[in-house]
C-alpha cells in the first residue's frame, strides 16, 4: 500500500490571539475552582476572565502547577508559586558563603523576571 | 477530538461505498429565508465556522427538533442552519453549517475509516456541549449534567481509570503539554498524578513498548508558543482551528503504535469526538436506555426538564487494528459511554458499579474479527 503524505497547515493558520472558545473559558474556571481552598471556593471568589488563546494557554500553564498533584505531575511542575517565602539555606558552621545560594537565588530569579519582562515588551512593540 | 459531526467529516464515504451512512445528494435544511441550503463538498478546513455553531443543550435541542416543543415531537435534523444564523445572523454564512469535506481533503481520518472499520451509529452522549459528553467517555455517565459544569465532587461511580487501578491493570490520559491541559477531568489531575502523562511521553511509551493498558489521548486545545518559543498549532479540529493539524495529530498516534510491531498488534485505536459541535448530520438520534438523573429545565435552557433518554448528534468514530477486516462498517449504535464499557469489560469485568447508561450501552472489542493480524503491507502509512 502506498505511503500517504498529510499536508501541514499554512504557517498563517497560527493564531494565539484567536479569541478563545468557551471550552477553554470554562477549563480555566474549573481549574482557578480546583486550586482554591473549600473555604475559598464557599466564600465565591473573581476569575478573571481570558480574551484569547494565548490567555488561556497561559494562564492553565500557571494554575496547573498549583493544584495538589503538582509535584507528581509530568510536567517539570515548578513547586506553588505563592506558598510563601523560599526556605532558608541553612547557615554551614565556619563557611560564610553558606547564605550566599539563597540570595544568589533571588538574584537569578530577578534577572529572569527583567529578562522575561524584556521578552514581552519586545513581543508587544512586534504587534 | 472535537466539535464535527459524521457527515462534515465522513459523509463523502458514501460516494465510493454504500454501506456507509453518509451525504447522497438528498440532505439539506431550510434557512431562515426558506430556501433550501443542500449538503455541499463545500467544506474548509479554516475560517468557515467562525464564530463556531452553537451546540449547548437548547441550541442542538433545535438543531434536532426545528424548534417544535410538542411531546410527540419527531428529531428531523432540520433546524440547522437557522440555529446557526442565530450566531452569524448572515443567511449565506449561516448555510455553511451543511458543508463537509471531499474525501480527499481528509488523507487520514477517510483512509483509517475504509482500511478499517467505520462506526455508522456512534452518537455523542448528550444533545449538548462538550464537559458533560465527555464526562461519558470517562466515568459512563455526566451524573445528570448537561452543560459545563464542574461535576466532580462525591460522584458515585469511579472513572474508567480508577477502576483499572483497581483491578491491578494500568491506565493512563495523555494531554499534549501543560499549556494546553485536559479537559473535563480536573478533579483526577488534582488529585491522581498517577493517571497523566504527556503526549511526547506518549510517543517514547510507545517506542519503549511500556503503554498501559489503556491510554486516552487528548490533542492540543491551543495554538500557542512552546517554552522552546516554537509556534504549536491546535490539533483538536475545535473550530476555528485548522482541521488538517488534526489529521497530522491523528496519523501520528497511528504512526506510533505502528512503529512498534509487537505494540501494533497488541493493541486498537478508537478515534472519536466528543461532540458534532453544532454542524450538520442527517441521522436521528435515538431514544435510549434513561440515565436515573434528571437535569432540570434550567439547566436544560428549553423550559423541560432532560431525562438523558435520547442520544446526542452523531460523531464519527474509527476503530483501528491490524485484528480489524478491511472496510468494516459497524451499524449498532453506539455512544460514548461504550468507551469506558468495553475497556471495563476487558480489563476489571468484576467491576459492576457502573450507571445504567454505561451497562446497556454496546461494547466493540468484537470487531477484532480476524484469525491473524493484517500484514504492514496490507496497511496504510502516513508521511508526516
Amino acid at each position: 500500500m502506498a505511503d500517504i503524505t498529510v499536508p501541514k497547515p499554512p504557517k498563517s493558520a497560527f493564531n494565539p490571539n484567536r479569541p478563545a472558545s468557551d471550552l477553554l473559558k470554562h477549563q480555566v474556571e474549573h481549574l482557578e475552582w480546583a486550586v482554591r481552598h473549600a473555604g475559598e471556593r464557599r466564600a465565591g471568589y473573581r476569575v478573571k476572565p481570558v480574551k484569547t488563546e494565548a490567555d488561556a494557554s497561559k494562564r492553565m500553564s500557571a494554575l496547573i502547577p498549583k493544584l495538589e498533584s503538582a509535584a507528581n505531575l509530568p510536567f517539570g511542575a515548578t513547586p506553588i508559586p505563592d506558598a510563601g517565602p523560599p526556605a532558608r539555606a541553612k547557615k554551614a558552621p565556619g563557611r560564610r558563603t553558606a547564605t550566599r545560594p539563597a540570595k544568589r537565588a533571588t538574584r537569578r530569579k530577578s534577572k529572569l523576571r527583567t529578562k522575561r519582562k524584556a521578552k514581552r515588551s519586545v513581543k508587544r512593540a512586534k504587534r | 477530538m472535537e466539535n464535527r459531526s459524521f457527515d462534515h467529516m465522513l459523509g463523502s464515504l458514501k460516494a465510493i461505498n454504500p454501506a456507509i451512512d453518509g451525504i447522497d445528494g438528498t440532505q439539506s435544511n431550510p434557512d431562515t429565508q426558506g430556501k433550501v441550503a443542500k449538503a455541499e463538498p463545500k467544506a474548509k478546513y479554516q475560517s468557515q465556522l467562525d464564530p463556531d455553531p452553537g451546540h449547548d443543550f437548547d441550541e442542538v435541542d433545535f438543531q434536532i427538533f426545528a424548534g417544535d416543543t410538542t411531546v410527540n415531537r419527531i428529531p428531523t435534523m432540520q433546524g440547522f442552519v437557522r440555529q446557526y444564523f442565530e450566531k452569524r445572523q448572515d443567511v449565506k454564512a449561516s448555510r455553511q453549517v451543511m458543508h463537509f469535506f471531499p474525501k480527499e481533503k481528509l488523507p487520514v481520518i477517510t483512509t483509517l475509516a475504509t482500511e478499517f472499520c467505520v462506526f455508522n451509529r456512534w452518537f455523542s452522549s448528550i444533545p449538548g456541549p462538550t464537559l458533560c459528553n465527555r464526562a461519558f467517555a470517562h466515568y459512563g455517565t455526566s451524573f445528570g449534567h448537561v452543560g459545563m459544569q464542574i461535576l466532580y465532587p462525591n460522584v458515585q461511580f469511579k472513572s474508567v481509570y480508577e477502576r483499572l487501578q483497581a483491578a491491578g491493570k494500568t491506565a493512563k490520559i495523555y494531554l499534549f503539554d501543560l499549556q494546553s491541559a485536559s479537559m473535563e477531568i480536573v478533579n483526577l489531575l488534582q488529585h491522581q498524578p498517577q493517571f497523566f502523562g504527556t503526549y511526547r511521553q506518549f510517543l517514547d511509551d510507545c517506542a519503549s513498548g511500556n503503554l498501559p493498558d489503556y491510554s486516552f489521548i487528548e490533542p492540543n486545545y491551543t495554538d500557542h508558543f512552546s517554552d522552546a518559543g516554537e509556534a504549536i498549532l491546535a490539533s483538536d479540529q475545535h473550530p476555528d482551528h485548522h482541521v488538517l493539524e488534526g489529521e497530522r495529530f491523528v496519523a501520528s498516534i497511528y504512526n506510533a503504535i505502528k512503529a512498534n510491531a509487537a505494540l501494533w498488534r497488541s493493541t486498537a485505536m478508537l478515534v472519536t469526538y466528543d461532540e458534532h459541535g453544532g454542524i450538520y448530520d442527517h441521522v436521528a438520534p435515538p431514544n435510549c436506555t434513561p440515565d436515573g438523573f434528571v437535569a432540570q429545565p434550567a439547566d436544560t435552557g428549553t423550559g423541560k426538564p432532560f431525562l438523558f433518554d435520547r442520544l446526542g448528534v452523531r460523531v464519527p468514530a474509527v476503530l483501528v487494528s491490524p485484528w480489524v477486516a478491511r472496510n468494516t462498517v459497524d451499524n449498532r449504535d453506539f455512544e460514548h459511554a461504550s468507551i469506558p464499557n468495553t475497556v471495563t469489560e476487558l480489563f476489571a469485568p468484576l467491576h459492576s458499579e457502573r450507571s445504567v447508561r454505561e451497562k446497556a450501552s454496546n461494547t466493540f472489542h468484537d470487531l477484532l474479527t480476524l484469525a491473524a493480524p493484517r500484514p504492514d503491507a496490507d496497511t496504510p502509512a502516513f508521511n508526516l
